[in-house]
């Protein structure tokens, strides 16, 4: 027999169905508001040419801002509000607990991406002077949707661990800067300086045929011992690198590898955060 | 049936509980009194699942709390003394989560949700969203969803702390129904009082120790083997402490605020003598009353008021 989550159905509608009920007129007006932004938006995409690489772009900055308002406070929030006991207390499992409040922020995730599609989808098919294939396109988007699973697998294990919603909030928005800004940035200046004005490439793969399997399962299966890993699994750097570079320039399976990764460390981080519930809420 | 067996928690050097075993029937509602810092949160949570304890064991209706804690799980409710509500649902939608949580087949729920909330007088609030209610309303609302399921086990920690009188008497009330229903009720709380009430048995703990448990009446009798009188006369009564001196009965005789208290080991009989005797050698007895000793005069006599 199936079982219900209620934990899910919590946290996938139950703020959503409170701010219709509390404030139905205010919400509304959002959505109707919100909605013609987008429609006005898609137009424009259409009449403009808009850069898909700027749309995508775009995307994945939503993507980092508004993913971790919705899992920052997962977990904290059952020790904020004194409410882990009496779950905890439940026969509900380990998993039933951690995937639901996984998987209705990933279903956000899906959500935004799909918002996002629409208007980047436009902008790809429109843009002539870019080489990016359909599958580059959809590479992008696996990219930006892999990203908001590792942020919200991310999130939820910050905010088991430093129980504050605050702390955790503040820490996952810092990590993102420190991660995907000011690291690259650092190493760059770093080698830069290093290299006395020669030019650094990269993109560790062979120049002669990147896009041969070999070559491309060499560099998948090197890229996370290698410094530049830092830049090759940053998503914004992935997609611009994606949708403005000639295929030809890079690994095969660029932008599903990253997310791939993207997947793998979202994976750690959801053992890690059943584990932790397994064992302080001794499911 | 709760069976407890030298159950013992540490946290580094320091030993919140120390061996503890009681033993609780169905219908029984046990205080558990302590000073703050006794180590009675310790013990609750490690009953209520939460706590793993160092060594030893408890069993609630034969299955062993420590080793299989999933099964024990359905059988307990728990109200912690300081719990949290989800917020931006209903009353109703709350408990709708809990029955959903302790697997509940979905067309049993609105009846057993209206039950509780009958039970715990909150169908006036049924639509009201839990943020919105009255500290009361929530320790009840706490409590109704620790009933959702039916659980043989109560662990209720401090529940009518920072409750206004009426509340405090309606939880009393609420918990003294759950004990006639067959329900085994572990009450913790430091205000006795409160307590002597509705339980029928109690245990004392200190610096982790428990240091008594048992029934209320037994507990009193093991502390005060003589009974205590008061005898009010109209006159002077220290003529009388010097009459009753020599009487084989009288332990320790005391004079008190116009009255002469006497520990009396005498039966009925032996009591009803007593006055005649009074009465016939010309003392003018106003009243002869019988003092016995509440919880408060027993935690004061058992414990030393020292802290884990």
């Amino acid at each position: 027999m199936r079982r219900e989550n209620p934990v899910f159905w919590y946290h996938l509608v139950g703020q959503s169905r409170y701010r219709w009920r509390k404030q139905r007129a205010l919400t509304l007006i959002s959505s109707v508001l919100i909605t013609l932004i987008y429609l006005y938006l898609l137009q424009q995409t259409i009449k403009y040419e808009i850069d898909p690489n700027f749309v995508q772009i775009l995307g994945l900055l939503l993507v980092c801002l508004f993913v971790p308002l919705g899992c920052y406070a997962l977990f904290s929030v059952e020790y904020e509000k004194a409410t882990w006991e009496s779950l905890a207390i439940t026969p509900l499992t380990v998993d039933e607990i951690v995937f639901g409040k996984w998987f209705s922020r990933v279903l956000g995730v899906l959500v935004l991406a799909l918002v996002i599609a629409p208007i980047s989808f436009i902008a790809w098919a429109q843009a002539t002077w870019i080489s990016a294939s359909l599958i580059d396109w959809l590479g992008s988007m696996w990219l930006l949707i892999s990203w908001g699973v590792l942020l919200v697998s991310m999130g939820m294990w910050i905010s088991l661990r430093v129980r504050h919603s605050i702390a955790s909030a503040s820490l996952l928005y810092g990590i993102q800067v420190f991660a995907l800004l000011f690291l690259p940035l650092l190493t760059m200046l770093l080698m830069e300086l290093a290299a006395r004005g020669v030019r650094i490439d990269m993109l560790p793969v062979e120049a002669s045929n990147p896009s041969s399997l070999d070559t491309a399962l060499r560099f998948w299966l090197t890229l996370p011992f290698d410094w530049r890993c830092l830049f090759i699994l940053n998503p914004f750097i992935a997609t611009e690198q994606l949708l403005t570079q000639r295929n030809e320039s890079l690994p095969l399976l660029y932008g599903w590898g990253q997310g791939f990764y993207y997947w793998l460390f979202s994976g750690l981080f959801y053992l890690l955060t059943r584990q932790g519930v397994r064992y302080h809420w001794r499911k | 049936m709760l069976e407890v067996k030298s159950l013992r928690k540490e946290f580094g050097t320091l030993v919140a509980v120390k061996d503890i075993s009681f033993q609780l029937m169905p219908g029984d509602v046990f205080g558990f009194i302590g000073p703050n810092g006794a180590g009675k949160t310790t013990t609750i949570k490690m009953l209520a699942t939460l706590l793993e304890p160092t060594s030893g064991t408890a069993t609630l209706n034969g299955i062993d709390i420590v080793r299989y804690p999933e099964e024990v799980r359905p059988l307990l409710g728990y109200m912690p003394d300081f719990f949290g509500l989800y917020e931006g649902i209903t009353v109703t939608e709350y408990l709708e989560f809990f029955a959903a949580a302790y697997r509940i087949p979905k067309a049993q729920r609105a009846q057993i949700i209206e039950n509780v909330l009958e039970l715990t007088d909150l169908t006036v609030k049924k639509d009201a969203y839990v943020e919105t209610l009255s500290r009361g309303m929530q320790q009840r609302l706490c409590l109704a969803k620790s009933l959702v399921h039916d659980p043989l086990l109560l662990l209720l920690d401090e529940p009518a702390s920072g409750l206004d009188p009426r509340a405090r008497i309606e939880i009393k009330e609420l918990i003294r129904e759950l004990g006639a229903m067959g329900k085994i009720v572990l009450v913790s709380s430091h205000i006795l009082p409160e307590l002597a009430d509705f339980c029928n048995k109690i245990g004392i703990i200190e610096k982790g120790e428990l240091l008594v448990w048992g029934p209320v009446d037994a507990i009193i009798a093991q502390l005060q083997p003589a009974r205590v009188l008061q005898i009010r006369l109209l006159d002077n009564p220290e003529p009388l402490t010097t009459y009753l001196e020599d009487d084989p009965h009288i332990t320790h005789l005391a004079l008190q605020n116009g009255y002469v208290e006497v520990h009396f080991t005498g039966g009925l009989e032996e009591q009803a003598e007593l006055l005649a005797k009074l009465v016939r050698d010309g003392f003018r007895v106003v009243s002869l009353t019988e003092s016995s000793l509440d919880l408060e005069d027993v935690f004061m006599q058992i414990t030393r008021g020292e802290v884990s």
